[in-house]
């Protein structure tokens, strides 16, 4: 269900910054109404208040994600690029991380997915999928992946 | 009864992820009993962090109150997060 929309953007280039990064994936959210127009703004606003890049097994990934009240309905959304953009450490350690892998989190009900959210931030730990979720080129593959992790 | 807080910066994702990791360690170590568990944002609780025993934090955090949290990333990236345990049983002591 948190992934039935397909938000699913793959190895993309000409993408410079983080924020065309989080407008590109925003959009998606956006064109499917499953946000309120606040939504865009208010994932930028906190991305600066609040970041959330992390770097794991020398794989950048961030999870941008803001309030449930500029959300309607419940989705994860993921990109990939090509070359890493910057995002500020979710630990708020002064150096960037260049990320590859972007997660945007649109949640309407956190506790009730938390299932899910869980198995997604496992995900995470393990170098091989983060690898194979780089790597991945088509959508069918890229939801066999989160199929084996049981995201979906 | 022992007060633990754990705290993002919306109070929606990852705190709701590392409250289920902690909730489940609490178990293991039989402390579940003392400890209660209260999630929230940065934002809401800048006024109250004295209120309780210890702090986790999966954000940024003003300066001021830095020395009072436990960084709980390491728990969502799996890097130190046993040192992240042991620092919040050292704090619930």
């Amino acid at each position: 269900m948190l992934f039935d929309k397909q938000i699913i953007l793959l190895q993309k280039d000409k993408v410079d910054t983080k924020e065309s990064a989080l407008n590109m994936l925003a959009n998606h959210f956006q064109a499917e109404d499953l946000v309120t127009d606040q939504f865009i703004e208010s994932v930028m606003t906190r991305e600066e208040h609040f970041p959330t890049g992390l770097y794991v097994n020398h794989i950048g990934i961030a999870i941008p994600h803001t309030d449930s009240d500029k959300v309607k309905q419940s989705q994860i959304g993921f990109m990939s690029l090509k070359k890493p953009v910057h995002f500020k450490a979710m630990d708020g350690s002064k150096e960037l991380v260049p990320v590859q892998l972007i997660f945007m989190l649109a949640l309407k009900e956190p506790a009730e997915q938390l299932d899910i959210l869980r198995k997604l931030m496992d995900v995470f730990q393990k170098k091989e999928v983060l690898t194979a979720m780089l790597a991945c080129s088509n959508i069918e593959d890229y939801l066999s992946i989160i199929r084996d992790q049981k995201l979906i | 009864m022992k007060k633990l807080l754990i705290m993002c910066g919306t109070g929606v994702a990852t705190s709701t992820v590392v409250t289920g990791k902690i909730k489940e360690w609490l178990k293991e170590k039989d402390l579940d009993k003392e400890v209660t568990l209260y999630q929230s944002k940065v934002a809401d609780e800048m006024n109250k962090i004295d209120d309780y025993d210890a702090i986790v934090t999966t954000t940024v955090v003003p300066d001021k109150i830095k020395e009072k949290v436990i960084n709980g990333v390491p728990l969502l990236t799996g890097i130190g997060a046993e040192q992240v345990y042991d620092a919040i049983e050292q704090k619930l002591k």
